[in-house]
């Protein structure tokens, strides 16, 4: 199943023929797909098949010592892929497109307040001082479910658990009013209560504020229960795509059918008698 | 070859730069009885301030001693001091430190604040009190060094072992039967070892420092026993008529301390792998092994 | 006969130094669990529950406050101190959620699963050299793979070879601990079913503990969850979320379904 040929031009993120080797080796290869605002695209695939690589060279951060080729446009606009010009498109990316990713702690600086977090974030993307302010911070924390934000402000990324994180993470990314959110194994490290909280979070937003995201991730039942539609990677190409109800009921290619068997045996569901 | 490769390049040739110095160095302080061509403490005082020729390399001080050989036995002095220092601080840091992180509870509590004692001495106000009660010498500013350093070895190796006893690699090994001194010294104390020594190495250019900055004041070596510091002291009233008379030494202090930092930081990049940059290759590797090892069925 | 068991476990936390007053953080709470020869037993709760805690003094690592634990039925602690003899130490081994850090990076992949070789059967030479490649074989690696280094592996490699390493020692019983929650889905369908076939060849009982309710359903025999400190047992088969309350009611509404559901934005 292919999107339709006119997804193209109103695609929100339409990445075009990306390619990423490091040397000889091919880690992304010839990848092409967009994504819309107010869905959820899920791109799914196993550790190796280049999904937090593209995911994050859309942010303009591949890490270093790999050749990217290709193209990424943002809402039309193409977007420099090397990191040298990152720094230049930062700031109008920076607004468009938000990342959370897989350690959230990792994310923060451990000696700084939740409080410095969005003042020095909302300040680095040129918001001025009006929309910089502890009444714009309060009401994004509370968007994100924090009935108290004033008692989130002053703690410290340590003194809050792996879930909360994620949350305020998001908060920083509607504070900065992006269109696009890209979601990078987001809640592979959170338990149970966290992620579900998280991604219906997520589907809120979503709906609420026509948030596209691009959701990455190994575990199937993520995508089961949050995307619109899926991508199937393996070893950097792209095997198969459509929407999530007619991938995972009539699957196509033989590795997308490979991961769903996984996927029902791991939680002991027979096959056939899902898939209708 | 991009800059990163340039860059490696230029660390590899400071590295064996380095090396180089530190082997000249060790050399002269153990031969310098064999390399130097006359007696260093030798007055004549028809010799005062020759010109550098066949005879005097580097000419002769204000007393007609030759520069060279006191240069070379005043690296035995400096180097002999700083090597037993560093022997001291290691072993009294290591024993301490790694018994506190080891132990724990009471035991680690009442050494550390012992530390703590320790460590409220500054350098130089401890050597001037106890060269003050025993005497000036080179015993007491080993002595004195050795007493406000080792306290700080003993935090850090505390710390190492902290962070390390709790790793589960550490408990896997208890559990998988290990004893727990054979698990310290085979789980613990690699690390700890590989750490130690880059932080000694780096650490020599300090303690060198202290030694000569004390003889310089006087409270070192005994004239006319050869050392940098007091070379540097006593050249000092000449400094407009000869100043290569404080340039020798002062160059040879330059050069050792710089030698010892930078070996110290090639050990690093050799010992501690978490130091290292995270190639693209690696990343590479990584991922592709992975998803290698997820694919042997066929699908 | 129960290979590890607890019995009113009680672990009491003190938080603050040497100078400044203790605070009490009670973590357990007289918890009574035992896992009997060949069986599996689920442990589930939410992260920071103390599930860890309990699985961590169920293998003799730490003492409990209060209560005993009992491996093959003689308790670890004797008078004031940890004692463990040999049978029981080899009786129960562990694998660890971090599979990186639970692997001494310096040591070779055949180091690594001989150190309980050598502690508890006393092999060397050729033998340990045998004895490790065929346990590689038994949790699907390579006989090569005994020279290289952990950073050589992947995720699930590093797993398989926590896995050999626990197996060496011939154990009675394993604790799982959150040991595939880091691994990616087909990593963790893989080794699910290597544990399901090891346990049928070796008969070894498993302590499973986990956060996700799903896979309980799949590899346990019994279930308990950890609720504020004590255990709650629930049939993990027949349940129905409606009757689940408190954490393990949080757990079940948050479960997330294997197939998707319609939306109202569906296409």
């Amino acid at each position: 199943m292919t999107p339709s040929s006119s997804a193209s031009a109103q695609a929100y993120l339409n990445v075009r023929d990306l390619r990423i080797t490091a040397g000889e080796k091919i880690l992304v290869g010839g990848l092409s797909f967009t994504a819309e605002k107010g869905r959820v695209t899920g791109m799914v695939g196993e550790s190796g098949s280049g999904k937090s690589l593209t995911c994050q060279t859309i942010m303009g951060l591949p890490p270093r010592g790999l050749s990217v080729s290709g193209d990424v446009l943002l809402n039309g606009v193409a977007m420099p892929l090397e990191p040298k010009n990152a720094v230049l498109a930062h700031g109008s990316r920076g607004r468009q497109v938000a990342m959370i990713m897989q350690n959230p702690i990792s994310c923060f600086n451990p000696v700084c307040t939740i409080k410095t977090h969005f003042r020095e974030t909302l300040a680095a993307h040129h918001k001025s001082r009006l929309d910089n302010t502890r009444q714009r911070w309060r009401s994004s924390l509370v968007q994100v479910g924090f009935e108290n934000p004033d008692a989130i402000l002053p703690l410290y990324p340590f003194q809050m658990s792996g879930g909360m994180l994620q949350r305020v993470m998001i908060a920083l990314a509607l504070a900065l009013d992006v269109d696009f959110l890209l979601a990078d194994e987001a809640t592979t490290d959170l338990d149970a209560v966290s992620q579900r909280r998280v991604l219906d979070l997520v589907a809120s937003l979503v709906h609420d504020r026509d948030l596209g995201v691009l959701l990455i991730t190994h575990d199937l039942s993520v995508i089961a229960h949050l995307a619109d539609d899926v991508l199937v990677m393996r070893e950097g190409v792209l095997v198969e795509r459509g929407n999530v109800h007619a991938v995972f009921n009539r699957p196509c290619h033989p590795y997308t059918i490979s991961l769903l068997e996984a996927h029902y045996r791991l939680y002991g569901i027979d096959m056939e008698a899902s898939c209708n | 070859m991009t800059v990163n490769g340039l860059k490696r390049h230029l660390r590899r040739g400071l590295v064996a730069f380095s090396i180089l110095v530190v082997f000249i160095l060790a050399v002269s302080a153990l031969f310098a009885p064999l390399l130097s061509t006359h007696d260093p403490t030798e007055v004549t005082l028809a010799n005062k301030f020759a010109e550098p020729g066949l005879d005097h390399p580097l000419g002769c001080d204000h007393l007609g001693r030759d520069v060279l050989s006191r240069l070379l036995h005043g690296a035995r002095t400096s180097l002999g001091a700083v090597a037993v220092i560093a022997g001291v601080i290691l072993l009294l840091g290591f024993a301490v430190g790694a018994t506190a992180g080891y132990a724990g509870g009471v035991l680690d509590s009442t050494l550390m604040r012992i530390c703590d004692v320790f460590l409220t001495f500054p350098t130089f106000i401890l050597a001037m009190f106890m060269i003050g009660v025993l005497g000036t010498g080179i015993v007491n500013v080993i002595l004195a060094v050795s007493l406000t350093h080792w306290a700080w070895y003993a935090r850090i190796i505390r710390s190492l072992v902290l962070a390390l006893k709790n790793r589960e690699h550490v408990l896997a090994a208890r559990v998988s039967g290990t004893g727990r001194f054979m698990t310290m010294v085979r789980h613990i104390l690699p690390p700890v070892f590989a750490q130690l020594a880059i932080l000694a190495t780096l650490d020599i250019g300090h303690m060198m420092m202290h030694v000569s900055g004390l003889s310089f004041l006087g409270l070192g070596v005994r004239p006319p026993t050869p050392e940098w510091g007091v070379m540097i002291a006593d050249a000092r009233q000449y400094v407009w008529t000869h100043p290569e008379l404080i340039m020798y030494p002062g160059l040879a202090i330059f050069v050792t301390v710089m030698a010892f930092n930078l070996l110290g930081d090639a050990l690093r990049d050799a010992l501690d792998p978490h130091a290292l940059e995270h190639t693209a290759t690696d990343h590479a590797r990584r991922e592709t092994a992975s998803s290698s090892e997820s694919l042997q069925e066929a699908y | 006969m129960n290979i590890i068991e607890a019995r009113g476990v009680t672990k009491t936390y003190r938080s603050g130094g040497f100078f400044s007053r203790a605070k009490r953080v009670p973590v357990l709470k007289g918890v009574n669990l035992a896992v009997a020869e060949g069986t599996c037993v689920g442990l589930v709760g939410r992260s920071g529950s103390g599930k860890s805690t309990l699985g961590r003094i169920m293998l003799g690592l730490e003492a409990p406050t209060g209560g005993e634990a009992h491996i093959l039925n003689r308790p670890t602690v004797s008078g004031n101190r940890m004692q463990i003899d040999r049978e029981q130490r080899r009786a129960v081994q562990v694998v660890f959620q971090d599979a990186v850090s639970s692997l001494n990076p310096r040591l070779t992949a055949k180091n690594i699963i001989a150190e309980p070789l050598r502690n508890f059967e006393r092999l060397c030479g050729s033998a340990l050299g045998e004895r490790v490649a065929e346990l590689l074989n038994q949790v699907g690696l390579q006989r090569e793979d005994a020279g290289k280094h952990p950073s050589q592996f992947s995720g699930g490699q590093l797993q398989r070879i926590s896995i050999a390493r626990a197996l060496a020692a011939r154990p009675r019983c394993i604790i799982l601990d959150e040991a595939v929650s880091s691994l990616d889905m087909l990593v963790q369908a893989k080794i699910l079913d290597l544990l399901d076939d090891l346990r049928s060849e070796e008969r070894v009982a498993y302590l499973f503990i986990t956060h996700d309710l799903r896979l309980v359903k799949r590899f346990c025999d019994h279930a308990v969850a950890m609720e504020k400190g004590v255990l709650v047992e629930f049939d993990h088969r027949q349940y129905r979320k409606a009757q689940m309350t408190g954490s393990l009611g949080e757990l079940a509404a948050a479960m997330l379904s294997a197939v998707p559901q319609t939306r109202g934005n569906a296409c």
